[in-house]
């Protein structure tokens, strides 16, 4: 590393200490966007620091649990590594990683491996600093509009970069999903090589929907004819072809899903990661304490499982695995912060007249609540609106389930720490 | 009776909450005991004039608004036919900018729309990206405030001339001739300098107004309503009072003073 380097990391290193004394977050984005304004090229030569394999994971959903799961294992199985835990995904968040990392002199010991979730707009300045060895790519949906751009927008700018690379690079992707089909299956570039992963039921089903269900009848990224799904695994993904210009997934050998759950897709994902890495992954529980993503934890008298939704489809899936338990009451935490979206017409999309039952009551919270609480009024659904959680407390439901959007989710589990019911998420 | 809607490229022309306009309108009907049919015209499917109450259009990504552009063509006659017959329409963003002559991308290219707007859009660099609040014309807004169940407001007299919603484009729609819905006070509209946003023709409404736009609007919803059942039987009609108690206050919370 250059001296340069050194001396931006020992710096934020000091920014990480105080962020974290001030107990004012963990120290996971500010120390690193500090080293990069300083520093804008850093990630360049903090890659250096990585002796073996460099794994970056992206897309829109399912990329924090595929990214614990392959860092969980890997830790059980003694390896060193490096991982930006709590799901701070910019570039800034893979820098404040290695922040971590430094000594006082702001020297980095080696690392064996690197596994980095990366935000899927970010990965376009990511990919070509870090130079990862492997990319795994967990799905492309529509999610935040008004800061990604539309879904080809981020489909041409990744085939854009990965036309570029120029070391060795291995995408493993999910080939149920047309998108990324349509990437891997157009890059030419001689240095990646594809491993596509194919996913189907037992007992191929094409899923029926409501009507005007704005999830299905999905276009043809070639052509925009819309395709024809023979096998549906979640909503969105399975085995699909189009009758206008045969692109399609069918070819492809097939690996059966155990269950048809976004976790077990996550969890397909995370085994072919650590096979690519050596690791014969005898584990197929997915590693608990996972941060916010279906978290049960005790509260008082009450357990509550706490599901991040950020997106419809997202959404639409935890929503319709997260309903297979029984609750006594819902929560929809939704709030308008820049990282949650400023745009919550999203909402509007989420098909819950497929999901939701009408024998339980729900309540509503976040800056956003009146619009949430519209939403289920027009599926029905009175709403009583909360303040703070505590009135949760005060009800007499067991078993609760909060679906929360994700600054949302950070005030929940900061209330959490100071009720003693959790530890900091940064600890 | 039953309310016929003709809901235009549901499957490529949604990516932005904009099928909440067709349940909030569903549902409004529904609790008023109405009926209410969609039809969903896709590429290849045939739409004659005559058989519809209200048009909806919704937006989309750039590469399925192009593709729809053309299928669209073929119904440029019918669309137009019902338009001047008082059919009323609500058209968002892509398909707003598609009931225009055209769309010019920056690099000159041009995609056809059907013209029963005089209007055409331009590809600019300019990110019209956030909240929105129009406060409708004065016309239009004593129309749709007279069209408006009085019982349904929590005060009397309550204002009831703002909509409220979020943009989200970077085309730019210049008004040829004819009447925009109304004037931003938070937000850009048609565009980034005129403070001027949507546009009208007889009953047929464009907008850049996501959110979705009528849940949060019930009185635009309500308008809307009530032009589609005044063209299918001819009379003038006041829909029943309805609580819209959260719906205002939904609005209200989004007003900026």
């Amino acid at each position: 590393m250059t001296f340069t380097t050194s001396l931006t990391i020992a710096f934020s290193k000091i920014i990480q200490q105080i962020v974290r004394t001030l107990g004012s977050g963990g120290g996971s984005a500010l120390p690193g966007l500090v080293a990069q304004k300083l520093h804008p090229n850093i990630l360049t030569d903090l890659r250096k620091s990585i002796t073996g394999e460099i794994v970056c994971i992206s897309g829109t959903n399912g990329k924090t649990s595929t990214a614990n799961h392959v860092a969980t294992t890997l830790r059980q199985s003694g390896k060193q590594i490096l991982h930006n835990k709590n799901g701070s995904n910019l570039e800034r968040g893979i820098i404040s990683a290695f922040i971590s990392q430094a000594n006082w002199r702001g020297a980095i010991p080696p690392i064996q491996t690197a596994i980095f979730e990366c935000d899927e707009a970010a990965l376009t300045t990511i990919v070509p600093k870090l130079q990862p060895t492997l990319l795994i790519l967990t799905n492309l949906f529509r999610d935040q509009l008004d800061r990604y751009g539309e879904i080809e927008t981020t489909r041409n700018r990744w085939e854009s970069i990965l036309a570029n690379v120029s070391s060795p690079l291995k995408l493993i992707y999910n080939a149920s999903d047309p998108q990324l089909h349509a990437l891997a299956t157009k890059l030419t570039n001689s240095q990646i090589s594809v491993e596509p992963l194919m996913l189907t039921n037992l007992h191929p089903s094409p899923e029926h929907h409501t009507e005007l269900n704005p999830l299905t009848n999905i276009h043809c990224p070639r052509c925009n004819t819309i395709l024809t799904f023979t096998d549906e695994i979640i909503i969105g993904q399975g085995t699909y072809a189009c009758h206008n210009c045969k692109f399609s997934n069918k070819n492809l050998n097939a690996t059966l899903l155990p269950s048809i759950t976004y976790k077990a897709i996550n969890n397909m994902l995370a085994k072919a990661t650590l096979q690519s890495l050596g690791i014969d992954p005898l584990q197929t529980e997915i590693p608990t304490e996972v941060f916010g993503r279906g978290e049960l934890l005790q509260v008082g008298q009450q357990q509550w499982n706490i599901v991040l939704i950020k997106n419809p489809n997202g959404a639409y899936q935890a929503i319709k695995e997260s309903l297979l338990h029984t609750q006594d009451a819902v929560i929809f935490a939704l709030n308008d912060n820049y990282a949650d979206g400023t745009d919550v017409s999203w909402i509007w999309d989420i098909p819950l007249e497929e999901l939701l039952p009408h024998d339980i009551p729900y309540y509503t919270t976040g800056t956003r609540k009146l619009d949430i609480s519209l939403r289920l009024k027009y599926f029905n659904l009175p709403t009583d609106e909360i303040d703070s959680w505590d009135q949760l407390q005060n009800t007499a439901h067991h078993n609760l389930i909060i679906f929360a959007t994700y600054t949302a989710l950070l005030d929940l589990q900061q209330w959490l720490a100071k009720k003693g019911y959790k530890q900091a998420y940064w600890k | 009776m039953t309310l016929r809607i003709t809901y235009l490229y549901p499957h490529h022309m949604n990516l932005y909450g904009d099928t909440g306009n067709i349940l909030c309108i569903q549902k409004r009907c529904q609790w008023r005991s109405i009926d209410v049919k969609i039809t969903l015209i896709n590429p290849n499917d045939s739409l004659k004039p005559g058989n519809t109450d209200l048009y909806f259009f919704g937006g989309g990504q750039d590469a399925q608004q192009e593709f729809v552009a053309h299928d669209l063509q073929q119904h440029q006659q019918s669309i137009k036919t019902d338009l001047e017959n008082g059919v009323p329409a609500l058209t968002i963003c892509g398909g707003y900018q598609l009931f225009g002559h055209r769309f010019v991308t920056k690099d000159g290219h041009i995609i056809p729309g059907i013209g029963v707007f005089d209007i055409e859009t331009h590809g600019s660099d300019h990110r019209m990206i956030g909240n929105i609040q129009v406060e409708m014309n004065p016309e239009l807004s004593s129309k749709v405030h007279n069209a408006y169940n009085q019982q349904n407001l929590a005060k009397p007299n309550q204002a009831t001339s703002t909509l409220v919603g979020f943009e989200n484009h970077s085309g730019e729609t210049k008004i040829l001739s004819g009447k925009t819905v109304g004037h931003t006070t938070t937000g850009y509209g048609n565009d980034y300098t005129s403070g001027q946003e949507g546009y009208q023709y007889k009953n047929a409404f464009g907008t850049y107004m996501h959110g979705s736009l009528l849940p949060k609007n019930p009185h635009f919803a309500d308008y809307l309503i009530s032009k589609a059942i005044e063209h299918q039987t001819g009379q003038p009609t006041m829909l029943p009072a309805i609580d819209d108690q959260l719906e205002w206050r939904a609005h209200q919370s989004r007003l900026k003073r």
